[in-house]
Formats: C-alpha cells, structure tokens, sequence
C-alpha cells in the first residue's frame, strides 16, 4: 500500500499544480471586446456621419461632373451594375447608419437638437442619394440589428421618399425651434450653430421642391413660401459646405487635390476641353482660379511618341482636339478678337491640356502635361506661370471646399422660379449677385491657398459680368434666358457636378455642352442600381430598367434627355 | 518503416516499472534482427505473472525471476513477440524480428499516443524525417507536398518564407479557417499569418505562415490525422485536421550512446520560368512608337522594319527607322538617327539638369539604340539556399538527452530577398528513481523575411487599390525596348525615385523600399507521467508557445505610391498555454478481450496582441524609424484573450487481435461563444476488423482490415463576434485645428445567439498487402457534412450594415484517398524498386450558402470579380464578368466596335477546384545509391490569371507578334442594350465581320485585362516533377578509419519541370500560386505575385 500512497500524494501534488497554476484558465467570462467601445454617443458619432457624408458626396462627383461636361470621368457613360457597389454600400453602412442611430436615440431621449440636425442630414443626404438611383430602400433601411431584424429592405418609390424628406425638413425645424439645453458638439458644417441648421432644413426643402417641381402642382406655392419668408441660406456665411483641412497625414486635403499635387502620379483625371476653351474665350476671371497650367511646350505631331501623347490624335470629330494647334480654337480665340497668336501665346495655350467630351482613348505618359484643378475648390495653385502640379508631398495647401448648398444655389434656384414658375422677382438682379458671390468665394479661396494668387481687378470682374448680363438680355424668352443662367451656373457650380446634372435633367440646360465624340451608352438619367445590393436584397428589383433608357429616369425627370 | 516500428513512447511501453525483489536475476540485451542494435523499451514479463521490466536505452535489462522454470515473454510494438524458457541461464540475449506486417505499424494519434495501426478505425498517414530532410525545402509544408492523400498544399508564391495553404479533406468553411490544426511535441502550434495590420495581399505577399519556423530538418515524424473521428481527441479546433509533428528534440527515440549528426546543404534558387516574350515590337500603340507608353503595341524595331515591309508591305515603307525628333536646338524637328529614339527618360521633370551627360545641350535626350532587352531576367538573381544542422543525442539507463542547433538562409530571386531561421533546441526524457516520468523539451526559433515590396501586381492596375509601389506591378510588363537594368533609377542629389512613367521604379523599391519580420519564437513543453498500477498511468502535459513578430515596413521619400515615405512598425505578440492531464487503463479480459481507455481534461488559453504605428513623412532620408517621422498615427493597438477547456474519454474495446470498437467523446466549453451556447459535446465511434486474422486468406494476402469511422467535431469561433461595438476612428481636425473625435457604428452585425459549428464525418476504409508486401493499398472514402456554420455573412448594405455573423451553410467533402505503395522490383543484387502514389480526389459542395443563397467574398478589390459561394455549386467558385452570348453560345459582337459587351451581370466563370491530385514517388536504391523522385499531377481546376491578363494586354508575348492584319472575332452582331442578336434581313443573326486591330483585340474590351474577367480564366492542370533526389550512402567499412558513423552526400532539386498544357501557350507561368494568404478562403485567382523558384542544390551528412 505504500505504492498507493505513494501515487496519491503524486497525483495530488500534480492535480494541484496544473489547477493553482492556472485557475484562470477556467474563467470563460472574458468575451468583452477590449479594443472597441461598446456604445457611442452624438458627440463621436456626429463627425464619422458630417465626413462619411462629405465622401460619399465627392464619391459621385467626378462622375457627375464627367456627365456634365467637365471632366473625363465617366464621360462615355460606360456604367456598369458593379460602378457604385462601393458608393452605395458605403452610404447605407457608414455615415446613414450611423445618422439613423443619431435620429432614433434623439428621439428616444427627447433631444431636439441632435434629432433635427439629424433630420437635416438625412433629408439632404438621401435626397441628393434619390437624384441619383432612383427608388431605393428609406423605410425599411438600416433594420438589419434591430429586434424584428430585416436585411431585405423594400425599394421605396422615389416621388414617396422625396415626400418623406420634405416632410422631414418641416420636422426638423419644428424640432430646432425648440429650446434646448443640450448643444451640439461634434458639428463640423456649422458648429452646432442651430439658426444655421435651421436655415439649411429650409434649403433642402428649397431644393426637393425645386428638383421636383414639374411633378408637384403645389411646388411653385410652396417655394414661394420659402423664398418670401426669407430664412434659409442666402449668404456666404449659412453655406451648407465642408472645409478640408492641409494635413498630409491622414491625409485630410481635397480630393482632388490629394489626386492632383501630392504625387508625381497625377491620378486626377483629364478636364474637358469645353470649359476651359470658353472661360479662355471670355476672358472670366475665374479661369486661373479653376485650371492649373503644368506645360508651355508644344508637342509635335510629327513625332511618334508626341503625336500618340496629344488628345485626340487617334480619334476623329473633335472639336478642340489639342487646341495650341488647332486653328478654329486659334481663330477664336486670339484672329477673331483681333489679336496675333505668338509663339507666347502658344506656349499659354499648350498648358490647356485636357480632352474632349468623349475622347475614349487610352491614357498615354501625359500626367506632367495634364491641366490640373487649380484653387478652386481643390486649394492647389493658381495660374500664374505653366508649372508643374504633382510631387508636392506635404507641401502646398488642399484645404479646399466641398460645395454643397450655398448662396449663389439658392439665387439659381429662385432665378429658376422667378423664370419658370412665374414667382415674383427680379431674376437679372439676383442673377448677378449670384455670379458676384460665387466670384468672390472663388477669390478668396485662391488667395488663402496660393500667395502667388492674384485677386481679378474689379474693372475685369465688371467686364465679365456685364459680358453675360448681356447675353441674358439678349435672351428672346424666359427659357432661354433660364438657359443663359444655367450656363452659367454650369461655370459656378464647379465643384459640385450633382447640382449641374439634377439642373440639367431638370430642364435640359444649359444646352450647349458638346456632344460626346464617341459615347458607350446613352446620356444616364440614373446610376445604375450596383449589383452587389440587388443581388443580396430579396426586395430589390429584379429587372431594373437600363440605367440609360427612358424608364429608369427619376420621377421628377419629364425630360428624359438623351442624345439624337 | 523500421524507423516506424521502432517509434516508441515511454507512456506506452514503460507499464512494467516496479520489479519485486525476487529469487534470481536474469539479465540480457535485446537487440533488432536486422541490424543488431539495441532495443529499448521492450516490455520483458514473466510469463503467467505480473512481474516485468522494460529494456533500457541501450536494449539492455535485468530482472528477478522467482525459482522453477519460467519463460520470459520479450514484446516490442512492430516486432515479433518472443517467447523464451529461462531455463538456468543468468543471461538471455534475444534478438526481436519486425513483424513485417504493416498493420501492426505505430502511428502516432491524438494527444500524441502511439497506436497499432490495426486497432485504428480511421486513416492515418504518416511520414519520416528520411521524407523530409535535405529536399531542397525550407518550407516544412511544402516539403509534404503530394506525399500524403487527402492533403491538399499550395505554395503562396517563390518569395523566401512565402505562405503556404495546406487543407485536409476540403475545405469546412465557407468564411472561416479552414487551415488544419498544428501540434508540434504535443502542444498546438499555431500556424497564422497575421497579414492585417501590415498590410494586406495588395502590398506584401511575402508574408509567412508560423509553421515555418518548424526547420524540416529537424522534424523525426510527421502523422496527419484527417477525420473528424480521428480528430475528435482535439476537440474544437481539430475541425480542419491535425498535423502532428513529433521533433528531434521531442522525440522519445533512444539511441544508443552518443550520436552526433551534422548536415549541411547548399541549394541555388532561380525562377520557375519566364514568359516567352515577343522581342518585334516596341512601345507605343497602334504600331507608332510612343517613349511613354506600357504596352509593346508600337512600331517594329528597327531590326524588324525591313523585314516586315518586305514580307508585309511588298517593300513598301509601312514602316521607317524614325522613332523620334529632336524637339529643341537647331535641329528641332529634325529626327533622332535611325535605329534611335530619344532616351525615355528625358521627359521627367528637371531630368537633363540631373543628367547633363545623358543630354545634349539644348535639352533633347540623348539617342539609344530601339533593340530588345532581357528586363525580366536581367533584373532577378540566382538565389540561395543554405541549411546547417548539428543534432546530438545521447542515451543513458535512464535519461536521454537531444540537442539541436540549425541555421538557415534563404537568398531569394529578386535582388535584396532574404529569409533565414534559426533555431535552438534541447529536449530530454527521464526516469526518476521515483518511479516518475519525466521529458520535455525547450525550443527557440528566430525567423526572419526581408523583402522589397512584393504586392501582387494586379492592384496597381486593375483592382483599385494602391499597392505601394511593388516591384510586380511593373517588372513583366515593361516594354521591351526599355533598359530597365542600366538606366538611372534615382536622382543622384535627392535620392527621388526615377522612372520613364510617374510609376515606382522597380530597382529603386528594391534598393529603398523594404518589408522585413523578424519573430523570434520560444515553446517548450514538459509531460510528468507515473504508473498507479500495472493497468493504469496517469499523465500531466503542459506546453506554452509564444511568440512576437516583429515587423517593419518602410518606402523611402520621393516615391510615387508613397511620396512621403512612411514606416510602419508592427509588434504582433502570440502566445498559447495548453494543459492536458489524462488517465491511461490498459485491461485485457481473459485471451480474447482487451481494453484501454483514456480520460482526460485539457486547458488551453490564446492571447495576442498587436501594435501598430505608421510614421509618414520620413524626416531624414535613411533613418527608418517610426519616431524619425514628421507624424504617427496608432493604427492598431489590440488584444485578444480565448479560453478552452474540455475533458474528453476515448477507449477502445478489443476482441481476440482482429476486431476493435472505439468510442470517443468530449465535451469543451469554449470563451467565444454565447454564455448559454458555451458548452458542447461531440462523439466519435470506430471500428476495426483484421480480415488476415479473423479469416483465413489467401496465401497472397498478407494482411487485410477494413475499417469505418464515424465522428463529430464541434468548433467555436474567433474572440468577440457577440457584441456589436462602435470602433474609434482616427481623430479628425478640422481646418481651424479643432479636434473631432468619432465613432461608428460598426458594420458587422455581431450576433448574440450564436451556436457552436459541428462537422460529421463517416469515413470506411481498407488497407490490405499483398505479396509479401510488394503491394499495399490503403484506400478511404469520406464524407463530411459542416453545418450550422458561423459565417460573415455578406448582406445587403441597405441594412446598415455589411456582413451579419449567423450560424448557417452546409458544405459538403467528399473524396476519395488512395495510398500504394508498391514494390515493382526487388533484385537479389539488392536494387530495389519503390513507388508511392498519393491519390486524392475531393468534391467540396456548398449544400447552403445561407439565406441569401450565395456568399461574395471577393478577393481582388473588385466587386465583381472575386471568389464567390452558391448554394448548389462546389465551394469557391471564380465569379466575374462575361461576355454576352446568343443561345448558341456564339459571341455577341458589337456592330460599332467589332468587340464582344459584358453582360449586365457578373456570373461564375470558373471552378478552381482540382478534379484529383496524384503524387508519384518512385525510389531508386541499390546499395549505397537511391534515387526518388516526386511527380506530381494536378488534375483540372481554372485559375484567373492576371499575369496573362496584362501581358495579353501589353502586347508582350511572343504569340502576339501578328499584328499587321485586322482581325474579326467570330460571332454575331448583338445590342449592347438587349444582348440578343441584331437580326439581319432575312430574320438570321448576322455574322461579324468588323475587322479591329490586333492592338484593340487585346487593349480593349477584347483579350486581355480590360475584356471580360471570364477571357482570362485558364485550366491549371500541371504535371511538376516536384522533387528530386539522387544521393549515396557510404558504406561503413569505407568509414572505419574516419571519425564519421556515416556519411551521406546527395544532390535535390525541387520544382525543376513542369508543365501546365492548358494554359496560355507562352506565358509559361507557374499556376501554383495563391491569391491572398492562407488563412482567406479566395482562391482561383493568379494576382500577379512572385513567381514561383526552382531549386538544385547538394546535401551532406555526417554522423560522429
């Protein structure tokens, strides 16, 4: 028996050691994320909505501005089903969800002030989300966590979600009306200053009613209500924008700035031609502010490499082609006006180095030669001399703007009712205030991006303005006079593609911009539903209308356009 | 296999400790028959007792015996047992026979317990460090490569300690691990990657998985244990499979005395293959020669003009020797002699003033000859392989010891490429005059990788990522013409990266740029073990692994892809405690039943942790430090902590020697899962019947079992999937220097009900030999059901969120293994013919891919094309765009384009899964001499390959070189609006005839990158002579008056040939390679990453 003895004394000694060593081992209660949070409040969840939202905006709007004319982005309209899985994803899962949370716990705590910010944000947001697919999951949206869970969010009509939104912007002023005693933090548009916010609620109602007023009969009394009562944004100050900051790390500069000046790879994609040849034609002020120079050399068409390098050298019917060499741009612009074109001129009109509309070709070792965004709304360098754009790292500033709602949008809008809807008022005023406005934010972003800025003197800001005032007298009718306002405000609203495009759709102005000179698909009067939603969505349409065909336009669209 | 046979654990065969003070004493040696070396751990009893002894290291043993005539019974696993009368000798030396049938063979199952194979229900297969060792191999994975049925090995790639992919029986997870579980020594040895924090595929595909810090040299055993009902022992996380690997340092084999072994390799690594490239054209498009283009679409060469005019153009001048103009200077517009083109390079910014020499005065560049170059090649190196090994053993009554010290350096192909590991170790066994059972062993590895950036290529181009400037991105496609390896790379003041396109310049990432880990890794173990009585022991195991990885990634300022430069310092820490305490019965009832059970617990506990700081904005150009930066941003900085533990039975019921029922069991509550849902249990049953004893066959027969398995593996998940939580953002300031701290929402959807995931598996086998074992079979057919399987399931982002963890899907494996071994010649002479084949024949079938029917994973940064999981569909499949077809499969060709148009959504395009893999070893040995060889054969299976994408696309293979004609693809003219057919006049599709240039065949929406994804899916079936070794053993009598035991040279080469016929002819690239890191489940999917190597190299060892 001493053997047994023996053995019990080991085994317990044994047992003894592996459980005093490492009684721990059984505590299984160690389950909590230690690496995240496992709540939010507003004041951190605010931020991530204002910057998701400001992405998801510049997300579209290269595109849009490549619909309309003034970048080659997407300017062949060759959409696909997989183009906007990410935008889309990203919208719904980033800054909306995060919104959605915002708005349901306001409302559930009775905090007016975040549930109207809230409301705000999401009457914009999807509004502007709207305009571009169409019906889209609004009411069963975001469901996916909650008790009765749904990952099968229905499509809501698009005309039903644009009435849930106006009446949404009604809510949220009535709830920033109220007094309350918790303010905002976390606020990056208007630093939770409420007038502003309210202000901006009415802005949006201002735009849902303006996009949509060909189908609303009560539209043109409701924006009268709007207009009359005076209290949404109608100077620089209430502008709905967002400010980059110059940080390189993270990078936190415009994005098209960040494309543009940062690396030696220019990844920004080409201007188009049309704007920059006609700003030259005018001589607008705004013209350095917008395009940045990177050559004066002019490449020679003999050359092989040269010749493959210049726009396009391989494709038939443009109509600016490479303009330092094309005699109808010359004529215009320098024989028609009177003037001589030198080999100084020359050497300025090689710098204008973009595309035209539709210019499919592939990309050859351009990206020195490139113009390029210049201070406005990118913060990178104004025009004084051709200089090359990329390799700035860290240098430079990009503290550019997104331009969402301001001012000037407003006076367009009210110009558009005044013309179209037969609303009081004095639309050639208005209209050049609009364009002294956006001229003056154009100036004065150059000037705090760019020493080397030179402010225009007034006698050529006089000069310019005059120049289109008169064009819109000489208008023969309202139309075409709504026509002259909205070419013009196709210059002001660079920057903000999804205003000219919902402008355009809206009323088929301005009407000049050329033709595309080749196209993949017809003029898109929506973006196509990404693939990725309505593949994993049970509730999604299953045979959505082509993204180009009459069909998919938005309810609000009665023009359809689309090229003959 | 006698190595095999000798394999023995102390736990087993130390029963008999305790003699009882007897009569006499009895002592004696027991030796092998064969080669008359000791024995030890041979159980001598007294026949009709309970007394006994077992035979010490050297074979040697003592024991009392009590008066009268008694016989002693001398037993060893995979001998003969002999028995034999004392009679009145003191001393009896015995000599033990193997048992040459196979069935009685040892393996090594579950907690590391050595089993006959004849008791076994279930497949396992096994190898020996003879399978390993000096194969040209550092990669202990890839050194198993086609040796084992049912295991299926893919090598990420050929840079040095790429990560390799290793699946047993399939794939059990439709979003989770599917890689098997590792035990080194007897405690799980992990094996992850932990690409995240560092980067993901885009950027460094140089990654390793941990079980490279294993040195194959160092292995003595390797045992796959590969079903559920084999597994179940290690409870949850044996679900993919275990790998066991016994070391030297581990291992409880006693040799006699002192042995010394050094071994020593040498190996020169070069590239698989390179494309065959065409070398007519240059750069440009269109057949016009353009200094800044990609692609080789440009004018012929100058050494070609001639010719093509001549044979082309009826001596027409199609095409001059003109390629440039000057542009400034007298001679503006005057062009470059011919033959010459201006330097490319002349266009970057301020390249004149850096290069006066390389200019003329006027500024033009200076003339170079338009002639082909070896980019390519010229820029990859001869690497090296070198491997150093020292192990001593020594064995006393009672102790043995095992030291082993290795070192190995791995020079890769690509310029600066390095990986080396070196390790430590020292184990040990003893016997304690207690009567306790004491071994352990305590390991340390320091692994390193150095790369420049490997990023797979694709995502420069095509995937929409930025891939930090890899090396592969650009290095196979530059036009021909460009020369690469002499031009400047840098500008000589700033040290800024120089290129003839605004594109990171492959020598400067090599000479600036740089991804290296260093891990330095410690495991150890330690088993106590005691015998309670003759029929029960008791053991206690407990081991630590652990481990940090120390990794530093950093571009230089002055780069393209990272203007700033940026350094990024990745700390990942591991560590993993395992516990097992177990009770071991060993009863036999009577002659006919015997029966052994064990009970036992196990603990286990995995902690990480990981810290990651990016530096951007280098400060002073070389000094790589992250606090050498203008700003750091704290990336990551987290922990994990999961707990395991379980207790678990597993016995066996044996009647007479052929028929074995086991029953298994275990129940594990696991940290992972919901509190309610924590705890859970899973059987396993099998049963084994020795027909060769229980019948009477054939003379031809030698031995015959069949067998059956059926078990259950029950799985947990990854830490913290049941809570959702609001990760921080980086904190945002805004332009007035305000500070915004954010949240959000997270956009996984974590799940609070949660169940754990089971597998089941039934599994029948036989394994028979025939003809005095000239023939073996081992043959297993399987199927496993994994249900209930925890997933992030892909949903739609209008939820809110983008993936949602649920319990769902069901894959079903089913396959067939087949082992041979056959012995097709054996002369007297002693030359012998040996051939093995592994066969494995696998169906992976997602039975349910969850409620949306189909699961994306994606996998190249777009997000239609990517690796995708359907309901009905073998797992896995290839999901990407297509071109549209009418109903008779002809093309759709657009009328304005003559180009085929996608169809408006994305489909399968391809299955990646082999139909069967088949690995033929065939040895050689005559004498001294051997030779063995390993083909291998993957049948089937498709890959995307984005190397032939962008080579089709770049106009780089030599099949493109027709390029003066217009080409019309077959097919029909259809709408690009309705994709059906434009019907002609007479109500009939029309044929196209729209001729297109050979340039926009490939460069468009045609045959290359930018066509459909499915035009460049290829059939990856491949014939590889994967390993080669020819090696000479020299004979002892030759050694007598040398220092040396044994001496054995060899020469290996691994990866020397092969074929893969289906592919595009000419691209001659090697399709084993992986598309992302092991741990991810994409798969079919050639993203452009290094190419594989092959390796010849010469071996030595030396035994003292």
């Amino acid at each position: 028996m001493n053997i047994l003895r023996k053995t019990y004394k080991w085994l317990l000694t044994m047992v003894m050691l592996v459980t005093l060593g490492s009684c721990s081992l059984f505590d299984l209660d160690i389950n909590t994320d230690p690496n995240n949070p496992s709540s939010a409040n507003f004041a951190l969840l605010l931020p991530s909505v204002e910057l998701g939202g400001v992405g998801f905006f510049e997300g579209l709007n290269q595109n849009t501005h490549g619909f309309m004319g003034w970048l080659a982005s997407a300017d062949t309209y060759d959409l696909t089903f997989t183009s906007y899985n990410g935008t889309w994803n990203g919208f719904y899962s980033g800054p909306m969800k995060d919104l959605e949370e915002i708005i349901v716990a306001a409302e559930a705590q009775g905090n007016t002030r975040y549930l109207g910010v809230g409301q705000v944000l999401k009457a914009y947001f999807f509004s502007n989300f709207v305009d571009m697919f169409g019906e889209v999951p609004y009411t069963e949206a975001f469901a996916g966590g909650y008790a009765s869970a749904n990952i099968n969010a229905k499509f809501d009509d698009d005309k039903d979600i644009y009435a849930a939104l106006i009446k949404l912007c009604d809510d949220a002023v009535v709830n920033l009306n109220k007094t309350s005693p918790i303010a905002i933090s976390g606020d990056l548009f208007y630093n939770g200053n409420v007038a502003r916010w309210r202000k901006l609620a009415k802005t949006v109602k201002l735009r849902l009613l303006m996009n949509s007023r060909l189908d609303n009969p009560s539209a043109a009394a409701q924006i009268k209500v709007i207009l009359d009562e005076g209290d949404y944004i109608t100077t620089a100050a209430d502008d709905f924008q967002f400010k980059y900051n110059r940080l390189a790390v993270p990078d936190g500069r415009h994005p098209w700035y960040q494309s543009s000046y940062v690396s030696a790879n220019n990844a920004f994609t080409y201007i188009l031609h049309q704007p920059m040849f006609e700003m030259l034609r005018d001589d607008d002020p705004r013209r350095p502010f917008y395009f940045k120079r990177q050559t004066s050399f002019t490449l020679n068409p003999e050359d092989p490499t040269d010749a493959s390098t210049i726009p396009c050298s391989q494709l038939a019917g443009c109509t600016y082609a490479y303009m330092a060499l094309n005699p109808t741009v010359i004529k215009e612009l320098y024989t028609d006006k009177g003037k001589a074109y030198t080999a100084t001129d020359r050497a300025f009109l090689s710098g204008f180095f973009g595309r035209d509309r539709g210019d499919i070709s592939g990309v050859p070792a351009d990206v020195d030669i490139r113009t390029v965004p210049g201070t406005y709304p990118a913060a990178g360098f104004y025009d004084n001399a051709a200089s090359r754009s990329g390799n700035r790292g860290a240098a430079g500033a990009g503290d550019g703007i997104s331009p969402i709602i301001t001012s000037w949008m407003t006076k367009f809008y009210q110009i558009e009712a005044i013309l179209a809807l037969g609303i009081a008022g004095d639309a050639r005023a208005i209209f050049e205030k609009a364009m002294r406005e956006q001229m003056a934010k154009v100036v004065a972003l150059g000037l705090s991006s760019d020493p080397n800025a030179v402010a225009p003197t007034a006698e050529a800001v006089d000069t310019y303005v005059n120049l289109i005032l008169a064009r819109y007298d000489d208008a023969p009718n309202n139309n075409q006079k709504l026509n002259v306002a909205l070419k013009q405000a196709w210059y002001c609203n660079y920057g903000n593609g999804m205003e000219m495009y919902n402008a355009f759709r809206r009323t088929g102005y301005p009407s000049d911009v050329q033709i595309p000179v080749q196209r993949i698909r017809n003029f898109p009067l929506r973006l196509p539903q990404p693939a990725q939603e309505t593949s994993l969505n049970k509730s999604a349409p299953q045979t959505p209308p082509a993204f180009d065909s009459p069909a998919a336009a938005i309810f609000w669209d009665k023009l359809k356009f689309k090229f003959q | 296999m006698r190595k095999n046979l000798l394999l023995s654990l102390l736990l087993v065969c130390s029963t008999w400790v305790f003699s009882y003070a007897q009569d006499r004493k009895v002592t004696g040696k027991v030796t092998a028959t064969e080669d008359g070396s000791g024995l030890p751990g041979v159980s001598v009893v007294v026949k009709g007792s309970t007394s006994g002894t077992n035979t010490d290291s050297d074979g040697n043993y003592s024991i009392n015996l009590p008066t009268g005539n008694v016989s002693l019974v001398f037993s060893f696993v995979g001998t003969l047992t002999q028995e034999i009368q004392v009679g009145n000798r003191s001393i009896v030396n015995v000599q033990l026979a193997s048992d040459t049938k196979n069935l009685q063979e040892v393996v090594v199952t579950a907690i590391g317990i050595q089993r006959e194979k004849r008791g076994l229900g279930y497949a396992v297969v096994g190898l020996d460090a003879e399978d390993l060792a000096q194969r040209s191999e550092p990669d202990p994975l890839r050194a198993l490569s086609g040796k084992m049925p049912g295991v299926n090995i893919t090598g990420g790639g050929g840079a040095p300690g790429q990560a390799t992919k290793i699946n047993i029986r399939g794939f059990n997870s439709l979003t989770g691990n599917t890689q098997p579980l590792f035990v080194v020594d007897g405690i799980p040895f992990d094996n992850s990657v932990n690409a995240g924090g560092s980067g993901g595929f885009a950027s460094n595909t140089g990654a390793s998985n941990r079980a490279y810090d294993i040195d194959p040299n160092n292995i003595e055993s390797v045992s796959v244990l590969k079903g559920a009902a084999a597994a179940a022992l290690y409870g949850s996380r044996a679900v993919n499979g275990v790998i066991l690997i016994t070391t030297k340092a581990g291992s409880k084999k006693a040799r006699k005395g002192l042995e010394v072994t050094y071994n020593s390799s040498y190996n020169e690594e070069t590239v698989s293959a390179l494309p065959d490239y065409q070398d007519v054209y240059m750069q440009g498009s269109n057949q016009n020669y353009n200094g800044g283009f990609i692609g080789n679409w440009g004018a012929p060469f100058p050494g070609e003009v001639d010719r093509i005019n001549q044979e082309v153009y009826g001596g027409r001048s199609r095409y001059t020797k003109t390629n440039s103009l000057y542009a400034f200077g007298p001679n503006k517009g005057k062009p470059y002699p011919d033959g010459t083109a201006e330097i490319p390079l002349r266009a970057r910014p301020n390249f004149c003033a850096a290069f006066p020499s390389l200019c003329d005065e006027f500024g033009n560049g200076v003339p170079i000859d338009l002639v082909p170059h070896d980019v390519v090649g010229g820029f990859l190196r001869k690497g090296s392989l070198i491997e150093n090994g020292l192990n001593i053993s020594s064995t006393g009554d009672k102790t043995s010891l095992n030291a082993s010290l290795s070192r190995m350096t791995n020079k890769g192909v690509v310029p600066t490429q390095e990986g080396s590991r070196t390790s430590l170790s020292f184990g040990g066994t003893a016997q304690l005059t207690n009567g306790i059972n004491i071994s352990g062993n305590v390991n340390y590895v320091n692994t390193t990788t150095s790369n420049p950036p490997l990023g797979a290529g694709y995502y420069t181009d095509y995937g929409g990522f930025g891939n930090e400037g890899s090396i592969f991105g650009r290095l196979f496609y530059l036009p021909r013409n460009f020369k690469l390896n002499e031009y400047p790379f840098e500008y000589p003041l700033t040290g800024e990266n120089l290129f003839y396109r605004p594109l990171d310049n492959p020598l400067w990432s090599v000479k600036y740029n740089r991804s290296n880990s260093t891990v330095n890794r410690a495991y150890g173990n330690m088993t106590l073990s005691y015998d309670i009585a003759p029929w029960l022991s008791f053991l206690v195991k407990g081991g630590i692994n652990t481990y940090t990885d120390q990794r530093s990634r950093f571009q230089a300022k002055g780069g393209v892809s990272s203007p700033l430069g940026f350094v990024r310092k990745d700390t990942y820490g591991f560590t993993e405690m395992d516990y097992n305490a177990l009770f071991t019965i060993t009863k036999d009832f009577g002659d006919n039943f015997s029966f052994r059970a064990i009970v036992g617990g196990n603990a286990n506990q995995r902690s990480t942790t990981r810290l990651v700081v990016t530096g951007t904005d280098i400060i002073s150009r070389g000094l790589n430090n992250a606090d050498a930066t203008a700003t750091q941003i704290v990336g990551e900085d987290s922990r994990t902590l999961r707990r395991l533990y379980g207790v678990y039975a597993d016995m066996q019921f044996g009647f007479k020697n052929y028929l074995y029922l086991g029953l298994t069991g275990r129940n594990d509550w696991s940290s992972t899962l919901p509190v309610s849902n924590q705890s859970y249990f899973y059987p396993a049953a099998t049963l084994s019947f020795v027909l060769s004893e229980a019948l009477n066959l054939p003379a031809i027969i030698d031995n015959a079992k069949v067998r059956a398995a059926y078990g259950k593996v029950g799985s947990d998940t990854s830490p913290y999937s049941i809570f959702n939580v609001y990760p921080l953002g980086t904190a945002y300031r805004n332009y007035a220097g305000q500070t915004f701290y954010n949240a959000t929402a997270s956009n996984t959807l974590n799940n609070a009900e949660l169940r754990p995931e089971f597998k089941s598996e039934l599994e029948v086998g036989m394994e028979v030999q025939l003809l005095k074992n000239r023939i073996g079979i081992d043959l297993t057919w399987f199927s496993s059901d994994a249900k209930d399987q925890i997933v992030s399931q892909r949903i739609a982002s209008s939820s809110g969120y983008n993936n949602k963890v649920v319990n769902a899907g069901w894959i079903n494996n089913k396959g067939w293994e087949l082992g041979l071994s056959l012995v097709p010649l054996r002369l007297n002479n002693g030359f012998e013919w040996n051939s093995n084949v592994a066969f494995t024949r696998i169906r992976t079938l997602v039975k349910d891919a969850g409620p949306q029917g189909e699961i994306f994973l994606g996998g190249t940064g777009l997000s239609a094309l990517g690796t995708i999981h359907r309901t009905g569909e073998q797992y896995g499949q290839i999901f990407g765009t297509q071109n549209a077809r009418d109903d008779n499969g002809n093309l759709l060709i657009n009328r304005d384009t003559g180009l085929p148009f996608s169809l408006p959504s994305a489909q399968i395009i391809g299955n990646p899964n082999p139909d069967f893999t088949l690995g033929l070893t065939n040895t050689f040995s005559y004498k001294g001499f051997s030779l063995t060889a390993l083909i291998d054969w993957r049948q089937g299976g498709d890959m995307y390959s984005a190397t032939a994408a962008s080579l089709l696309l770049r106009g780089q293979l030599a099949n493109s070189v027709d390029r003066e004609g217009l080409r019309v693809i077959p097919g029909v003219y259809g709408s690009p609006a309705t994709y059906a057919p434009v019907l002609g006049g007479d109500g009939q599709p029309v044929k196209n005839t729209t001729g297109i240039t050979s340039f926009d065949y490939h460069f468009s929406n045609g045959f290359g990158a930018y066509g459909q994804d499915e035009v460049n899916v290829y059939d990856i079936t491949t014939i590889r002579l994967r390993e080669l070794s020819a090696g000479y053993s020299v004979p002892k009598r030759f050694l007598t008056k040398t220092p040396f035991g044994s001496a054995r040279m060899s020469v290996s080469g691994r990866n020397l040939l092969w074929k893969a016929p289906n592919m595009l002819k000419g691209l001659n690239f090697d399709p084993e390679t992986l598309s992302s890191f092991p741990d991810s489940n994409i798969q079919g999917f050639d993203l452009g990453a290094q190419p594989t190597t092959k390796r010849l190299g010469i071996n030595l060892t030396l035994t003292f």
